[in-house]
């Protein structure tokens, strides 16, 4: 579904990626792992039209991307959940979803549509007339998601989604991504909890510094003594479970 | 006497409101302070000059024409000047500095066709008022308060009700979240652009039904304008609402004790005030609590 190939970012003079390769399939949840600043975000934020590749090329769909702005690639399916959220702060939880269905016009599977991001979080439906600015921190991921949801994307970029969370909040946050993936989207996420990442993912790369280092199948990786060289102790403790 | 300054300044208040409102659906989408606002507040004044004394177009044609001509000069003045600074990355302040320099070119142009002399859009003998609760009226004055209380409740329909108002306002309230729903930015600039502009179109109409229009005229207006839109707390728009009603109230009542040459000079002692003390304006205390 996604090729990256040869993929270069630089902002003004510093190579923040260098000739990174990826491949996420139709029905996969892969994650991109990797220390701060190896350039794993600054891959998602290629890949969602946010900054714009030196060089490489980004197949999406069986079309090069690279040079779309991020809301035309939205129409096309791809849509990104930014790091820290980006909801609409004054407005209410309802508009919130009814503006991730801006694309659509088709207004009632959209109605349709809000009952299931509700059924999927029910605290949204608790809180649909609350200002989204008032909601939680976990609140306000969920209600990102769900916002991203409603444009009916083929595939979700996820950018941190655990940032700023309680503990409690990241697990389910994770459990809701990946029945998001049951029900047929594509995912690709950056997380920096790399246990929870390889837990709910089936494929991850790991990003050295502006490259990626190696890649492999998530269950495999939790036992891989590389990645627990480059992460070293806080959020790697595999024996835990 | 204290009624009829009320009323004075209610009528000078909805004019303030109608451009602050108008700047800060410009200023929600790009984010800087569009001065030239002030320029298209005249250009509107002069449009209407034209069609009606010059072309003697009838008013129920030349309104309408002179609202879009307003709109559309304020949209040109973002494809070819702002547009380009954007697509370059250009700062705030580079903006701003665009922003003056087109204020003092679409004014200069306006001297140069029109001469610098004072121009009346009047006619007719001047009727007297209707007198209410002590205070008189001029049929003018009513038809400034309904034309603007009307645009303003259009306006909030507008922004509450339609697709596109709710992604004006996406966009007001965060950008990044706007183009992951799929919200083209620069097609929301365009419709901010194009409607903020006919409002200063129709503000420099119904005040040249008032006064005399002169090309200098958007100067005083734009700064009224802005310092409306900062007492309410800059961003928002029934804030600018308030602010310029409030304006409009706190000069006018002003000069009851002070004397009238001190009017604009309240206006400006008002704003360092809020500046020093309460930067972020009234609105966002009275009303925003639950927002960013």
């Amino acid at each position: 579904m996604l090729n990256v190939n040869g993929l270069t970012v630089k902002y003004g003079s510093v190579v923040a990626l260098e000739g990174a390769n990826l491949r996420i399939d139709a029905g996969e949840v892969v994650a991109l792992l990797g220390p701060n600043g190896a350039g794993k975000s600054t891959a998602l934020k290629a890949i969602a039209g946010l900054v714009v590749p030196a060089s490489g090329e980004i197949v999406f769909d069986g079309r090069n991307i690279v040079g779309y702005k991020t809301h035309e690639l939205v129409r096309m399916g791809l849509v990104l959940v930014p790091e820290r959220r980006h909801i609409f702060p004054s407005m209410t939880v309802l508009e919130n979803l009814e503006l991730g269905a801006y694309i659509r016009s088709d207004k009632r599977s959209i109605r349709r549509d809000i009952e299931r991001v509700f059924a999927l979080f029910p605290v949204l439906r608790e809180k649909k007339n609350h200002r989204a600015g008032t909601l939680s921190g976990g609140q306000q991921q969920m209600l990102a998601i769900g916002r991203a949801l409603m444009s009916k994307p083929k595939m979700l970029l996820l950018d941190e989604p655990s940032v700023g969370l309680s503990p409690n909040y990241v697990e389910a946050v994770f459990e809701k991504i990946r029945e998001i993936n049951r029900q047929g989207t594509t995912i690709l996420f950056v997380e920096q909890n790399v246990r929870i990442a390889l837990e709910y993912s089936d494929r991850a790369y790991v990003f050295g510094i502006g490259r990626i280092e190696f890649e492999g199948p998530s269950k495999e990786l939790l036992k891989d003594k590389r990645v627990r060289n480059i992460f070293t102790g806080e959020d790697f403790t595999p024996d835990q479970k | 006497m204290l009624n009829q300054l009320l009323l004075n300044g209610i009528i000078a208040g909805s004019i303030y409101a109608l451009i602050a409102i108008g700047f800060t659906i410009i200023y929600r989408t790009v984010r800087f302070f569009h001065l030239a606002h002030g320029a298209v507040y005249t250009a509107g004044a002069y449009a209407a000059y034209t069609l009606i004394k010059l072309l003697k177009v009838s008013p129920i044609l030349a309104v309408p024409i002179a609202v879009l001509l307003s709109a559309l000069l304020g949209v040109v003045i973002d494809l070819l000047v702002y547009r380009p600074l954007r697509k370059e990355g250009a700062s705030d302040l580079v903006l701003l500095l665009a922003s003056f320099g087109a204020f003092i070119f679409v004014q200069n142009l306006i001297q140069l066709i029109y001469g610098a002399q004072i121009l009346t859009l009047r006619s007719g003998e001047v009727k007297e008022g209707h007198h209410i609760f002590g205070a008189v009226i001029t049929d003018v004055q009513i038809l400034i308060l309904l034309v603007s209380l009307f645009l303003m409740l259009v306006l909030w329909l507008f922004i509450h009700k339609t697709k596109i108002g709710k992604a004006m306002r996406a966009v007001a309230d965060d950008p990044l979240g706007a183009s992951v729903v799929g919200i083209d930015p620069e097609r929301i600039i365009f419709v901010a652009f194009l409607v903020g502009s006919a409002l200063a179109g129709i503000a420099g109409m119904l005040i040249s039904l008032e006064t005399n229009i002169e090309p200098t005229m958007g100067f005083t207006a734009i700064l009224k304008g802005m310092i409306a839109a900062i007492i309410g707390g800059i961003g928002s728009i029934p804030g600018s609402v308030f602010g310029g009603f409030f304006l409009g109230l706190a000069e006018n009542l002003g000069i009851w004790k002070i004397p009238s040459g001190w009017k604009d000079a309240i206006s400006f002692v008002i704003l360092i005030i809020f500046l020093l003390f309460r930067p972020s304006g009234i609105w966002s205390a009275l009303y925003d609590r639950g927002g960013k």
